[in-house]
């Protein structure tokens, strides 16, 4: 009599509202082969492709990359985003108005390296 | 000119799917049919229909997000079953990395999930698949997919494909040429089509998406609003991607235009914060300046005590003094009881005691010896003469010192009298002191939570300096008092001087407000209501800034080229007549070409990089959003479908290399075997 208790139980558990029945899984079948060996990481794949070994005519992940820009970039206002013809020595924040660089002189030092992280010229010293 | 303020509506909310529905479709129309199923498994939306009809009836927002809760409710939610409060949360997970398949766990969820929704009930997922993968998807990532599929699902039949081929399939027909842009969430792709092939060893990626531009617009408005920046919000950023940005069709001429007008405020949600009434700020001062009084008086109090006790002291001494040479027992006595050694020592005890209490002191036998010469003085005479010469001078430049501050005090009574006027402004500026010293230590304080700051780095470095234990042996610390400051330095908490200071302000505000009754006793901070306009978002160049970096990924410090000058570099690669071939038709797709004027910006530039007189035509796809999925389903009823399809029966046999032995369809990616790594580089051995 308990199988049959056990039974009753497992069908009153599936109907109940909220939880997804999942049937149609292979019930044997797992993603995770050893309990300690987790995926690879977006780094670990693109290494474990070996593509400095694929012959030069042939696709892949990294070759498509698009090559760096040929024409010198355009500078930008780190306050506003005119164009900028400034460059503050002190901060190495561009400004094209006298009226960013008094922004620029009361800022922190926080806040400047906030403002330099946005194009990825924050200078990291050790 | 007044800068019109819009309000934020919000995101569209997440419909959840009507699953009984979904259900019933299944159950009638596609049970057993063996329909194929067609998943455009993107970065940013899941889009999953069955094959021949209008469109997905199933679209979610690829995340997935684990709750840890008791077995009473589903433990892992996908897509719309997300609350919207836990949408931006960090727990969130996607299925992708950049664009590529990564976390196959969070993919296996999501499987599960969009299969139960369409309502599969048998034992296997008894449907053909069709699933969109990235351009030149890693080896690894297909792999453990079709395992995931084949294994796990039992699916008879899968078919890869890219989503933006399919989309330029469905908009342009089979075996056309065609320069294929796509505009996503994670990346762009320019992928050239000769004559209905797609030429995967031409194609380019810039790693600019979407969602780098809604990424770049939050990121400088957090910066710009620093110390607003927890109000603004990524969906926010989403919002204002959505409805305000556009493409500048010449950029540099859209700055200037935006200079002049143009320009939009955004109004941030705000609540009013709760404003201190009249009575309650009386009230807090009338506190604070009690609080000063009583202090005052206890410091007072205990002065009082204090010189009760040295007065009772001093008589006594006296009382002993007088004994001497009278009674010498009693003498002897006193001194024992009082520890004191001789009647020398007694008399300067009472000297300093006397001077103290501000008492005439018998100076005369203190410095005897200031006025004879050297030659009637012996060797230890001398020496002592040297400390009394000492000990006056100090004395003297005591009284001098005195006698300065009591001018000082008299001038400044003077001029209370005589002139207000200044002595209001020096009232002020010891006010001005005081204050800007309170806001000083804020400051501090404020920049003491951030860990990367200055401030705390400085504080670090002086706890460190302090416990490290060489520094501790001989240093002379403590000998100057200056030293002691350190403690002060890397102590967090500054409620003490705070205190004193707000008491000498209280002090010196009422005595201002005696002399200017406008002047208005304020504590700290002036306490201003807050208009709307504070939580405005103010959006110049902004507006043009998002979309403007997939042409100048610059912008956000990527090194790469921009799209059209990438679209330069792949044509190019191509002789002039195939370049011709392919510039005939440049075609959009993608979510985010639905920039307004994305289209026209595109033409213009490309116009610049095309042979003068030269023909070109760039093609928005119908719908840049669910095309690919649309392109995929007419692919699935194909026979072209079947014949490149991957069997159940195939991938039993050969594993995943069977891709290398099947042939190609227009959207499929190429497939070559990982190459083996070659010989094993030797280790280098260390050199000595």
């Amino acid at each position: 009599m308990p199988k049959a208790n056990k039974k009753d139980k497992k069908e009153k558990e599936e109907e109940k509202p909220g939880i997804r029945t999942i049937k149609f899984r292979n019930p044997n079948f797992s993603l995770k082969k050893g309990k300690n060996k987790p995926f690879k990481t977006f780094k670990q794949i693109l290494q474990a492709e070996n593509y400095e070994f694929y012959p030069p005519n042939i696709a892949n992940y990294q070759s498509i990359e698009a090559g760096p820009s040929t024409c010198p970039t355009k500078k930008y206002c780190d306050i506003s985003g005119h164009l900028a013809k400034y460059t503050d020595p002190k901060t190495g924040l561009r400004f094209c108005q006298a009226y960013e660089y008094n922004i620029i002189k009361y800022l922190s030092q926080e806040h400047i390296e906030s403002y330099l992280a946005l194009r990825k010229a924050v200078v990291v010293i050790r | 000119m007044e800068i019109p303020v819009f309000d934020l509506k919000g995101l569209p909310v997440q419909v959840p799917p009507d699953i009984s529905k979904l259900k019933d479709v299944y159950l009638k129309r596609y049970k057993q049919t063996g329909t194929p199923i067609i998943i455009d498994n993107g970065s940013f939306n899941c889009r999953v229909g069955w094959a021949g009809s209008e469109s997905p009836i199933l679209t979610f927002r690829n995340i997935v997000s684990r709750q840890k809760t008791s077995k009473e409710v589903q433990e892992v939610l996908v897509g719309s079953e997300i609350p919207e409060a836990d949408l931006y949360k960090l727990s969130i997970r996607s299925p992708f990395e950049r664009d590529i398949l990564q976390h196959f766990h969070t993919q296996e969820h999501v499987f599960d999930y969009l299969f139960w929704a369409l309502g599969i009930n048998e034992d296997r997922v008894n449907h053909p698949i069709v699933v969109t993968e990235t351009v030149c998807s890693p080896n690894y990532s297909r792999q453990i997919l079709l395992e995931m599929l084949f294994e796990g699902y039992q699916v008879p039949k899968v078919n890869l494909g890219v989503d933006s081929l399919f989309s330029f399939r469905h908009n342009l027909g089979a075996n056309r040429s065609g320069l294929v842009v796509n505009f996503g969430h994670q990346a762009t792709h320019i992928l050239p089509c000769l004559d209905g092939e797609f030429l995967p060893g031409f194609a380019r990626r810039i790693n600019v998406g979407g969602n780098h531009c809604t990424q770049s617009l939050l990121n400088t408005l957090q910066t710009r609003y620093f110390y607003n920046r927890n109000l603004i919000t990524w969906p926010i950023a989403q919002e204002i991607v959505y409805s305000y940005c556009y493409t500048a069709v010449d950029y540099f001429q859209e700055l200037e235009n935006l200079r002049l007008g143009n320009q939009i405020r955004i109004q941030l949600p705000w609540v009013m914060p709760q404003q201190p009434t009249d009575e309650e700020l009386k009230r807090k001062q009338q506190q604070r300046r009690e609080q000063g009084k009583k202090l005052r008086e206890i410091s007072a109090k205990k002065n009082e005590e204090k010189k009760k006790m040295m007065e009772q002291e001093l008589c006594e001494l006296e009382n002993i003094a007088s004994k001497y040479r009278k009674s010498n027992s009693e003498f002897q006595e006193g001194l024992v009881a009082r520890g004191i050694s001789n009647f020398d020592e007694l008399k300067k005890k009472i000297n300093i005691l006397k001077s103290r209490l501000n008492l005439e002191v018998d100076d005369s036998e203190k410095y005897n010896l200031v006025d004879i010469p050297d030659e009637e003085l012996s060797a230890e005479q001398q020496k002592q003469k040297k400390l009394q010469k000492m000990q006056k001078a100090q004395k003297e430049s005591r009284e001098q010192k005195k006698a300065k501050e009591n001018e000082e005090k008299e001038r400044i009574e003077k001029l209370k009298q005589e002139d207000p006027a200044a002595y209001l402004e020096d009232l002020r500026k010891q006010r001005l002191e005081i204050q800007t010293r309170i806001d000083e230590r804020n400051k501090i304080k404020v920049e003491l939570q951030n860990r990367h700051s200055r401030q705390s780095q400085r504080r670090l470095r002086a706890i460190a300096e302090l416990g490290n234990e060489s520094s501790i042996k001989d240093d002379n610390f403590g000998v100057k008092d200056q030293d002691w400051d350190i403690y002060r330095d890397i102590h967090k908490d500054t409620q003490e001087e705070d205190e004193e200071d707000q008491v000498l302000l209280a002090d010196l505000d009422s005595e201002i407000a005696q002399l200017d009754p406008n002047h208005l006793i304020t504590i700290g901070e002036v306490w201003r209501p807050p208009t709307a306009e504070d939580y405005q978002i103010y959006l110049e160049t902004d507006r043009i800034r998002p979309p403007e970096i997939v042409f100048q990924p610059s912008i956000i410090g990527l090194e790469q080229a921009g799209l059209v000058q990438t679209i330069e570099q792949v044509l190019n690669l191509f002789s002039p007549a195939q370049a011709q071939n392919l510039a005939s038709c440049i075609f959009l797709t993608g979510a985010s070409v639905q920039f307004p004027n994305f289209k026209e910006r595109l033409e213009r530039e490309i116009m610049m990089i095309r042979p003068f007189g030269s023909e070109f035509n760039v093609v928005t796809a119908r719908d840049p959003a669910l095309d690919a999925w649309r392109g995929a389903s007419d692919f699935s009823l194909t026979e072209e479908y079947h014949n490149t399809a991957l069997t159940k029966e195939e991938y039993d046999e050969n594993g995943q290399d069977y891709l290398k032995v099947k042939q190609r369809h227009l959207a499929s990616n190429s497939y070559f075997t990982t190459p083996n790594r070659g010989e094993e580089p030797t280790k280098r051995q260390k050199v000595r």
